[in-house]
């Protein structure tokens, strides 16, 4: 997919983003005939952001083809999802900053399905005040190892040829060596910052999952081939690496196609590449059922997956068969390389205990990363 | 088939419901999956369930019409329709047979353990996570500690 203009029927550009860099860039890149420029977001559809009101899964797919440029008014920088479920998962202190939302890749059972309610992918041009909110929070703890993604609400990479956003983060993280960036993706965009030589802070991920899986449920992604043919190109530069075996998928020959991920992996990346490796398991919002049979049909392996409801409200496998899936993956990858770091993602303490027999503040490597950092919510 | 929208409405209705809550209904497409539904909405005349129970049925034979492996064996559906929580178990068992399956070994291996003598274990699935629900009761110390040593045993078949 690398290096393909991402497709949008239609692109908003509002006043306040006239005069960026990114509407610059976009209008260049363009024809002018998609291009619109209006006064603000509210002057589209008065039911573009209607709160609490789920997409249909027209609306939805429309939405992945419709862009707007507009800045960002609220707070850039905040904690992962998982850290407001402290009472019942187990949390990695992880940090988000948002430059945009929604994805323009199409997984069957991705989350925001039921996050998001706008009717449009946005990307929020005024990076600047993104910098200046983090660089606010740097100087004041530089030596706390604040891990930061840009991937939650937006694949971090594959709209970056728009916006070019990885070049000014990773320079601006390369003042910060105790804090992490992490560029989250499914696609193989990284020819764009690739001059850029890498460091030990700046850690370009990867989601993956077995081609069987990948063919099957994330459409539209760079394929399994591509991501590592990808994440070898950012390790040659200098950059370390991650993965995210999330979700791990329930399918008749999983053992065997989650073999074939972990071997690719241990074959092609030695542990001084691999920053760390997480482990997760499918779980979605109830409420996004419908719009996953809607726009998948039950062919999709999440729709015909068993689902329980679980502690914190979320759909997820039985507890036992999670257990019995990220121990396997994790005796695989350490029999492969004993030195990786694994762990798992959005888990409770008992999956912990069950899976790996230990919580992570129990395991040396992992510890700096679980351990409570300061709250810097202003 | 034209039977369904009036049952349907007739169903809902009776329950004060609106029919905006039940967004599976659209799954049922073909003339056989209709037939389901017509189906299923007749049962509902003679057992009356609950809003809630009723609309977990409807929602299971919705995905049980899709599953690829059921596709050709609807007529199980309409087995053990006797009452309507059976049938809610009948049909979950169908929708979810890993589960099922997974959820019987477990419950052979529970039931099979030295729990305390006197005491009562009931297996059950809560969620996302199956187990015993175990109940003691204890008059003195000395009960306790048998109690204690019996779920050591526990402890260690559990480990083996």
């Amino acid at each position: 997919m690398s290096f393909l203009l991402p497709i949008f029927d239609t692109i908003y550009i509002d006043q306040s983003a006239c005069n960026s860099e990114v509407s610059q860039r976009v209008q260049s890149l363009y024809p002018a005939d998609i291009i619109h420029f209006i006064d603000s977001e509210n002057s589209l559809d008065k039911n573009n952001s209607k709160k609490n009101v789920q997409m249909s899964a027209e609306e939805f797919n429309a939405s992945k083809k419709t862009l707007l440029l507009t800045t960002f008014k609220g707070q850039f920088f905040k904690r992962c999802p998982g850290a407001t479920q402290k009472k019942s998962l187990t949390c990695c202190n992880y940090f988000v900053l948002n430059l945009g939302s929604q994805c323009n890749m199409n997984c069957s059972y991705c989350y925001l399905q039921s996050y998001l309610n706008s009717k449009i992918t946005k990307i929020y041009v005024n990076i600047e005040d993104a910098l200046n909110e983090l660089k606010a929070i740097a100087d004041k703890h530089p030596d706390q190892p604040f891990r930061v993604g840009t991937g939650e609400i937006i694949d971090s990479l594959s709209l970056d040829i728009l916006t070019l956003y990885s070049r000014r983060l990773i320079k601006f993280f390369k003042q910060y060596p105790r804090w992490i960036l992490e560029f989250k993706t499914k696609s193989d965009c990284v020819e764009q910052f690739i001059d850029i030589p890498g460091a030990a802070n700046i850690v370009v991920s990867w989601s993956i999952n077995p081609p069987f899986v990948i063919n099957s449920e994330e459409h539209g992604t760079a394929r399994f081939e591509e991501r590592l043919s990808a994440a070898k190109k950012c390790r040659d530069a200098g950059y370390r690496v991650a993965f995210h075996i999330d979700p791990m998928i329930y399918h008749e020959n999983w053992k065997e196609n989650y073999s074939y991920l972990a071997e690719e992996l241990a074959k092609n990346f030695s542990a001084r590449d691999i920053q760390v490796i997480s482990i997760g398991s499918l779980r979605f919002q109830p409420e996004q059922r419908h719009l996953m049979r809607e726009r998948f049909g039950f062919d999709s392996l999440v729709n015909q997956a068993e689902m329980f409801p679980s502690e914190g409200g979320k759909l997820r496998y039985d507890a036992g068969l999670r257990s019995e899936m990220f121990s396997f993956m994790y005796k695989k990858l350490k029999s492969l390389n004993s030195d990786l770091n694994i762990f798992l993602c959005m888990e409770t303490p008992e999956t912990w205990i069950k899976a790996l027999e230990k919580m992570p503040m129990q395991v040396p490597e992992l510890k700096e990363m679980f351990k409570p950092l300061p709250d810097v919510r202003s | 088939m034209s039977k369904s929208p009036e049952l349907l409405a007739a169903w809902l209705e009776s329950k004060n419901a609106p029919p905006t809550e039940l967004p599976f209904i659209s799954l049922f497409r073909t003339y056989e999956e209709l037939n389901v539904l017509v189906q299923a909405l007749q049962k509902f005349t003679v057992l009356k369930p609950s809003y809630s129970d009723g609309i977990k049925v409807l929602e299971l034979i919705a995905e049980i019409v899709h599953m690829p492996n059921y596709k050709n064996s609807t007529a199980r559906i309409f087995e053990k329709t006797d009452a309507t929580p059976s049938w809610i178990k009948h049909l979950t068992e169908i929708r979810y047979p890993l589960t099922k399956q997974r959820d019987q070994n477990l419950e052979k291996k529970m039931l099979s353990l030295p729990w305390p003598y006197g005491s009562k274990v009931k297996f059950e699935r809560r969620g996302d996570r199956a187990g015993v629900e175990l109940k003691m009761f204890i008059t003195s110390e000395a009960d306790l500690v048998k109690a204690v040593s019996a779920l050591e045993r526990v402890q260690t078949e559990l480990q083996k």
